[in-house]
């Protein structure tokens, strides 16, 4: 008989995606749509939207807040992927290799920020910096290094590093699973025959597991790159953008332009500009890196 | 069971689980509904009304306090009414009224903001009251002069005020100025900059702020600044349109001050990281010799300073500085209570009702006995029950005078809050912001 399983009728296939698409039409679709069509507007809520065209792309361009908060956001972006895919891809060598014991609580633990609220990552980490009561100073003064004390929030020049770091440290876990499932479908026969040909350990890891793993890695800084590009919880906890607007990113820019300045129709512009940047961003990432052909 | 009819029975519940759970997150009423005994009214129409606002039930404040006992005093006066209350902490309201401003869809009646006022008349969301406030003159008549002005455009009233704030006080620990030598509190702008450097020589922080919210700077130590610099004329030129303009010397020799006082170390290392509740932990832990804050803060403090902190502290506001007005406190309405143009006339009566109430004399004797300022004369008062802090700080008003405080658009406001950030860490100087201000006033 031929299996149902595999090959199911059309009707169960679109049935069964009609509640996930329906959902996700209306609630990112169908906004963007609505987002791109308020971007010609000036908009201060309310029954009045005066046409303007092209007059808030053409201030966006030259508007030079927009651009320091998209060079935060370029930023940021460079350092997930350095440290949170470097992270994650030397955690997930560890973590399929033998020496490690314990691999289950390793991998509970890494993973558990992921599951988190990201704004109640933002306060945790609020407290954490925090200069009289945070554990940061406090672990610093109990090794003697009391010379690095100093109130890390307001730190206009290193504010963007440590508004990094909790983003760094909630989502590693996330490409941990990505890379270690990457790594388990790496078939056994080829690390055999490394090992007999005597390549083992670290020359292993960087000369047969990673160039395996290079579609997975490009994947992952795709997300990267995606996920940075709209980051806005975790910074708008831990510093509202400050000191001053040291640490401010687009999403947030476009949260005060609407809700604060009550300029609607320039903070969709500013969404659609978030937009077509990370389209642009993620293109470049697929060209610069080279594609595998094995 | 064919086929077909388990994917039908999958839909079904998979759309009902959709359903039940957009039940489940919608509304967000975090405070249940305030109904009375309506049983025995048939004859009546029962009206309930909406409200939103962030007078929280708990560490409420002296109006949040005053509110829900007028509230629920009506209510039990007139037993045909119901109101559904919705109450937000302080700025998810905020943020919750833009978003319902832009739909176009705001509840019956609500805490209206000074500065929203422009924007909802622009887009047809309230109306004037005047008709309503002049058929009751007694109830008009017992408001304190000029609390009206800020929510009145055009000579039409849009919201009835319950409390004046006072923006920038001073509270100051006269054991650590005794201790660094400075017998006296400075009475003028030499002594005032010298007793910081003192301050700071001796290991103490000279003025502790809290400036996360972006906000502080600028309401609580900026405006008592410019008062020092700007007379009330030049004030009054800024708020109607007289010609003053924020690159006059007035605005921009403010902002230096300020810019100074950062440049000596005035203030503490995290300013802008901790908020205004968390730094009054630096004046308690007598770390900090001075702290200001706005009246709201008089009764947390009381509340929460230690007993000592409080025996040694004293209500005072800014030392005359340069010109202006040598002993001026900004003061506002800033809040007052607002209804929607689009409710039904019955319900428009009784929350017009209902407002007068919130207002009148009894609801600000509530205020004033609990350590607040109310906006309406509130008679005789039970002065026993004011804290030591609230009558220090009462003895402080009757030595200072009230100027108004200038309502900048939202937009001049955002810009003003962040650019003040930028110019105590160095990042901009006051020309510059003066400039930057002018500009997005002009376009605004």
């Amino acid at each position: 008989m031929r299996s149902k399983l595999l090959r199911p009728r059309k009707s169960t296939l679109i049935s069964l995606l009609t509640p996930g698409v329906g959902v996700y039409l209306f609630v990112a679709i169908i906004p963007l749509l609505l987002a791109l069509r308020y971007s010609f507007f000036k908009w201060s809520g309310g029954k009045k939207m005066q046409f303007v065209g092209f007059a808030n792309f053409l201030r966006l361009v030259t508007d030079s807040d927009f651009w320091f908060t998209f060079k935060n956001n370029v930023t940021l972006i460079v350092l997930c992927i350095v440290l949170q895919i470097g992270l994650a891809l030397v955690l997930s060598l560890l973590l399929t290799s033998k020496a490690l014991k314990f691999k289950g609580v390793h991998r509970t633990v890494i993973f558990f920020p992921a599951v988190l609220s990201p704004v109640v990552v933002g306060i945790l980490w609020s407290l954490i910096y925090n200069k009289d009561i945070g554990i940061l100073n406090w672990f610093l003064r109990l090794v003697g290094l009391q010379s690095l004390i100093r109130p890390w929030l307001d730190d206009p020049k290193g504010i963007m590093f440590f508004v990094s770091l909790p983003v760094i440290w909630q989502y590693v876990g996330i490409y941990l699973m990505i890379f270690v499932a990457s790594i388990s479908s790496i078939p056994v026969e080829i690390l055999e025959a490394a090992e007999i040909d005597g390549v083992s350990g670290i020359k292993q890891a960087f000369h047969i597991t990673i160039p395996l793993l290079f579609d997975t890695l490009k994947l992952a800084i795709m997300l990267a790159i995606a996920g940075s590009m709209k980051i806005f919880d975790h910074i708008f906890v831990l510093t509202g953008g400050g000191p001053g607007k040291s640490s401010m990113v687009m999403a947030q820019y476009a949260y005060i332009n609407s809700f604060k300045m009550f300029r609607f129709g320039y903070s969709s512009t500013i969404s659609i500009g978030m937009l077509i940047l990370s389209l642009a961003l993620i293109l470049l990432s697929r060209k610069l890196l080279p594609s595998t052909d094995i | 069971m064919r086929r077909s009819k388990i994917v039908l029975i999958t839909i079904l519940v998979l759309s009902m689980v959709l359903a039940a759970g957009g039940f489940l997150f919608a509304g967000g009423k975090q405070e249940g509904e305030m109904k009375s005994d309506d049983q025995a009214q048939p004859a009546e129409k029962h009206i309930t009304l909406t409200f939103t606002g962030y007078f929280m039930k708990e560490n409420a404040e002296a109006p949040a306090i005053a509110f829900h006992k007028s509230v629920a005093k009506y209510l039990e006066e007139h037993p045909n009414v119901s109101i559904d209350e919705e109450i937000l902490a302080h700025d998810a309201y905020e943020t919750k009224m833009m978003a319902m401003a832009a739909s176009g869809e705001l509840p019956d009646f609500f805490q209206l903001k000074s500065t929203w006022i422009k924007n909802f008349v622009d887009n047809d969301l309230i109306e004037p009251m005047n008709d309503y406030i002049d058929a009751h003159p007694a109830w008009k008549n017992n408001f304190y002069p000029g609390t009206f002005s800020d929510f009145t455009l055009d000579g039409k009233i849009y919201g009835i005020p319950y409390q004046i704030a006072t923006v920038s006080n001073l509270f100051y620990n006269k054991s650590i100025f005794e201790e660094c030598g400075i017998s006296k509190f400075p009475t003028n702008r030499e002594e005032f900059i010298s007793a910081i450097k003192t301050l700071r020589a001796k290991g103490f922080i000279p003025i502790t702020a809290g400036n996360k919210g972006g906000w502080f700077l600028d309401v609580v130590i900026f405006r008592g600044i410019l008062d020092r610099y700007a007379s009330i004329d030049w004030k009054n030129s800024m708020i109607h349109g007289g010609g003053a303009k924020l690159t006059d010397p007035e605005f921009v020799n403010a902002l230096k001050e300020l810019k100074t006082w950062a440049d000596l170390n005035a203030f503490n290392e995290d300013i802008n990281s901790i908020d205004y509740m968390q730094m009054r932990n630096h004046y308690f832990n007598r770390k900090a010799a001075m702290m200001m804050d706005g009246s709201g803060g008089v009764k947390p403090i009381s509340d929460s300073a230690p007993q000592e902190i409080l025996k040694d502290t004293v209500v005072t506001t800014l030392p005359p500085l340069a010109g202006g007005t040598p002993n001026g406190n900004p003061a506002t309405a800033g809040w007052s209570y607002g209804y929607s143009k689009n409710v039904d006339p019955d319900k428009k009566a009784v929350i017009l009702d209902l407002m007068k109430a919130l207002s009148g004399s009894d609801n600000s004797r509530i205020i004033v006995e609990n350590n607040g300022l109310p906006a309406s004369n509130p008679g005789n008062y039970d002065k026993s029950k004011l804290s030591d802090l609230t009558v220090k700080y009462n003895e402080m008003l009757d030595h200072t005078v009230m100027t108004p405080l200038i309502n900048f658009p939202p937009a001049v406001l955002q810009v003003l809050y962040s650019g003040l950030q930028e110019m105590i860490i160095g990042q901009t100087t006051p020309e510059a912001l003066a400039e930057k201000l002018q500009k997005e006033l002009e376009n605004s």
